[in-house]
């Protein structure tokens, strides 16, 4: 079949009831009028849709008081213009706005100027490298075969560590064990591939440590990050994007 | 703040006359209306509170700096600033190609679109309509018309042409360019960012 006509691709955008079969098939079949397919329906969307607006995530009042201080507004704007929408609960998908009202010396450097907590990270593995690891002789005894330390993200502080041991059986666990419990949702622990491009969850941690099976077969080395994570509770597997500490595994 | 139409229309142009006029009060009320909106775009892309925060931070302080560069025959103001917010958002990625390449293999991970929940997803469809919005205004006529009625009132490309008076092969051809025209000025915009 010939690709759709270009009136006969924005009607069936246009309309989702559009009967049109033969042209819905086609759409099942083609990618190139797929992807116009979904630009057009994209575009219908944004004109038709009307999004849930209340669930977009609020600035803290940090943010409007950095930008009064460095645009020199009168002191007639000082007030965050989002008055109290900051400190509403956490409806924000995210988590709600950090609480911590930051005091705005000079303009707050920008977080990609900022040294950043990669390189903290690596800071901690070269230590921890540095420090040693106790490898045990005794078969009896869980073997440690890696080891990071856990340092905090964004806006956590939370730090601790995680430990790989072998088990006399060959089966091995992750002891995960930080400092306090920061999560908004639940903790999730995650090993994470070095380019971050691939990522195993190792389970839910309701307190401030647990232990974890490491799936058999999976190369440490190849998952070598240790993850901790903020979940919300919205049924939603994938990771929320918002780690409260990481750490690399090294052996 | 509860639908687009009102966060859209909900801005009134003569502020947009106050802006240009230096008032501060105007950028204190585009901040109330669009900071949320600037915040969770640049939450989803960057996936990162503090840099949230510090891309918000920046797109307020261009908005009010370059406020002379805005040309309000071209486009409403909310329109420019989320056209400012892609472009800080830009920046903020290739000032940290490496971090960031990082941050967005995680994304990658499963982290896609609508990982953090329905706010991102909303954000984009809103910011796709404040870039839409009064276009159809612009399409002139009979266009703006029909894609009204199409849009609003869900009348097919038949009802609309006898509604109108116009020959179905006309509508359905004005519907196409339209819809095509519209679709444009999202793709240049994302281009653009």
């Amino acid at each position: 079949m010939p690709h759709l006509d270009p009136e006969q691709l924005s009607l069936l955008a246009m309309y989702e009831g559009w009967e049109d079969a033969d042209g819905r098939e086609h759409l099942g079949v083609c990618p190139e009028c797929a992807a116009d397919y979904a630009a057009l329906r994209r575009t219908v969307d944004a004109v038709k849709t009307t999004p849930d607006t209340a669930s977009l995530s609020v600035p803290g009042p940090h943010v409007w008081a950095g930008i009064h201080r460095e645009l020199g507004l009168a002191e007639a704007v000082q007030e965050d213009p989002l008055g109290g929408a900051a400190t509403k609960p956490a409806d924000s998908p995210a988590g709600p706005a950090p609480s911590n009202v930051i005091a705005f010396g000079p303009r707050k450097k920008a977080w990609w100027q900022r040294t950043g907590t990669w390189i903290a990270a690596a800071a901690a593995v070269v230590m921890v490298a540095a420090g040693g690891i106790w490898v045990s002789t005794r078969p009896a005894q869980p073997i440690p075969l890696a080891q990071a330390q856990l340092t905090p993200l964004a806006q956590y502080s939370a730090t601790g560590s995680a430990k790989v041991v072998e088990a006399a059986d060959g089966s091995r666990r992750l002891d995960v064990t930080l400092d306090k419990d920061e999560a908004r949702g639940y903790q999730e622990v995650w090993l994470i591939a070095p380019d971050l491009s691939r990522l195993v969850s190792l389970g839910i941690m309701n307190s401030d440590s647990g232990s974890f099976e490491v799936p058999a077969g999976l190369q440490l080395a190849d998952y070598p990050i240790v993850d901790v994570s903020d979940e919300p509770v919205d049924g939603n597997p994938a990771h929320s994007s918002v780690s409260i500490v990481r750490g690399t595994l090294t052996s | 703040m509860t639908s687009p139409a009102q966060a859209s229309r909900g801005w009134d142009d003569g502020l947009t006359a106050s802006f240009l006029a230096g008032d501060e009060r105007a950028l204190a009320a585009a901040y109330r209306e669009f900071a949320p909106l600037v915040h969770t775009l640049a939450l989803r892309s960057l996936s990162d509170r503090s840099a949230a925060d510090d891309v918000t931070q920046e797109v307020f302080i261009r908005v009010w700096r370059s406020r002379n560069t805005f040309k309000p025959e071209l486009a409403r103001l909310p329109a420019w600033i989320v056209g400012i917010t892609r472009n800080v958002i830009t920046d903020a990625h290739s000032a940290t190609a490496r971090e960031v390449r990082k941050a967005n293999a995680v994304a990658g991970a499963g982290l896609a679109a609508g990982e953090f929940g329905a706010g991102t997803e909303a954000a984009e469809v809103l910011a796709d309509r404040l870039l839409l919005d009064g276009e159809l205004d612009r399409l002139g006529e009979p266009q703006g018309s029909i894609m009204k009625l199409a849009f609003y009132e869900d009348l097919t490309h038949e009802q609309i042409s006898r509604k109108l008076g116009l020959p179905l092969g006309t509508v359905k051809s004005h519907i196409r360019r339209s819809l095509t025209h519209l679709r444009s000025r999202l793709e240049v915009d994302h281009a653009a960012s």
